[in-house]
């Protein structure tokens, strides 16, 4: 676990913009991290202490029902943020995320983070626009997935199913 | 307008639902990648299914049929030494030429990958022909992978293949989620790729936004209609969209003629 200097920050999309002030409120909330594949990340159910910016190697959220084998709800990569649940109380993490190989990310100490948004408004807005843009577009990839496109065509295309 | 008579040789059942049908065609049955026949079940009808057989195969013209209705439920119940009528190919194909030189990035969905096979066959054959050649493929399961040996094969053939599914099964290890996430910049040079979309509306109009925002002009995105072709040859007006017939002026369109229509809802 290593520390990350301001300019490592400014590099990555989630900072693009960013006053190199601002990155310097931010910047020791951020650690960066490697984890083993199939090592957790975040588990279902703890406290959302931390957010993780991925950098390399790619995740999945599990969803966690006693008795079975986990379910995979969605693999993410890099430049991907997990555990944008800490935003809002009560602020439990919804899901495991498992690495599904190698992974380096940056986790963030969201209560430091917190605090660093709170102390400026101005950073605070810019941050929730950014993880508003992750939620909503998680949001509509999982509207597009739970209409099971490839699995009823006649769905889409009334035509499709008559006569055919 | 007559269609031939050609005999099955294979069914390759694909999956549950899903037939791919091997027909003798004595000599070489010509076509454009992305063209399709009107294949007709004897005592059913007659449905437009996409050519999914490599373009320089001799004696042999492949079809990918999903049963959804009475006629494609006919096609998938046909057995070898059974016979069908052809007609075609119709239709306008993939301008793979543009594709010369630069990237070719196709994006399935789906059974879409049924009309982008010639295109990937064509591309392992002739790949010095093209740069980068990628692969998003999205699908419901892992159950439900098209053509899953032929994946491996192109993969190995220097062709990127990144597959994703909607819902994942216990054991699978791939991607989970739509096919547009697969997208990410560095997998093809945007200036130079031409984009072949084939799949569900709603996942080409996703596709072609995600790459648009990758730097993919509109001019080299090109898409596969569907709509319900009755004669192929533009005489019956049923697969009228808009101002085309997607039988003769598609079923391969450029996104710049068809995203104005795409927006009209009555379309």
């Amino acid at each position: 676990m290593t520390q990350v200097a301001t300019p490592e920050l400014a590099e990555l999309e989630l900072f693009r913009g960013v006053t190199a002030e601002r990155l310097e409120a931010v910047a020791p909330c951020a650690r960066r991290e490697r984890h083993e594949a199939g090592r957790l990340l975040l588990r279902q159910g703890d406290e959302a202490a931390s957010l993780h910016l991925l950098c390399s190697g790619s995740v999945s959220l599990e969803l966690v029902v006693p008795g079975r084998a986990p379910l995979v709800l969605e693999t993410l990569g890099p430049g991907e943020l997990v555990g944008a649940s800490w935003l809002l109380p009560p602020a439990r993490v919804h899901f495991d995320v498992r690495a599904r190989e190698a992974v380096e990310s940056l986790r963030f100490d969201t209560g430091c983070l917190q605090r660093a948004m709170e102390a400026d408004p101005g950073l605070g807005y810019l941050f929730c626009r950014r993880f508003m843009a992750v939620v909503v577009r998680r949001l509509q990839a999982a509207r597009v997935q739970l209409m099971d496109l490839y699995g009823h065509p006649e769905l889409f295309d009334p035509q499709r199913g008559r006569g055919r | 307008m007559v269609p031939r008579v050609l005999r099955v040789r294979e069914c390759i059942e694909e999956m549950e639902g899903v037939v791919t049908l091997v027909l003798e065609a004595p000599g070489h049955f010509a076509f454009e990648p992305g063209q399709f026949n009107m294949l007709y079940a004897f005592g059913a009808g007659e449905v437009p299914i996409s050519i999914t057989g490599d373009p320089t195969e001799s004696g042999v013209v492949r079809h990918t049929v999903r049963s959804v209705g009475q006629v494609s439920h006919a096609l998938t119940r046909l057995r070898p030494g059974m016979e069908l009528g052809v007609r075609g190919p119709f239709g306008r194909g993939w301008p793979l030429e543009r594709a010369e030189g630069g990237d070719l990035v196709l994006a399935a969905g789906g059974l879409g990958l049924a009309p982008l096979r010639p295109v990937l066959r064509q591309a392992m054959a002739q790949r010095s022909r093209f740069g980068r050649v990628v692969l998003y493929y999205g699908t419901r399961s892992p159950e439900t992978l098209l053509y899953r040996e032929e994946l491996a094969q192109w993969q190995g053939a220097d062709i990127e293949v990144q597959v994703t599914v909607d819902r994942a099964t216990p054991g699978w290890q791939g991607h989970v989620g739509v096919v547009t996430d697969l997208m990410q910049p560095g997998h093809f040079d945007p200036g130079s790729a031409l984009a072949l979309l084939c799949g569900p509306e709603v996942m080409m109009r996703f596709s072609a936004l995600r790459l648009q925002e990758l730097g993919v002009a509109t001019g080299c995105i090109h898409l596969s209609m569907e709509r319900n072709m009755h004669c192929g040859v533009g005489l019956c007006g049923h697969c009228q969209f808009g101002p085309k017939l997607v039988c003769q002026d598609g079923p391969v369109f450029p996104l710049e003629e068809v995203e104005p229509l795409m927006k009209i809802r009555e379309l």
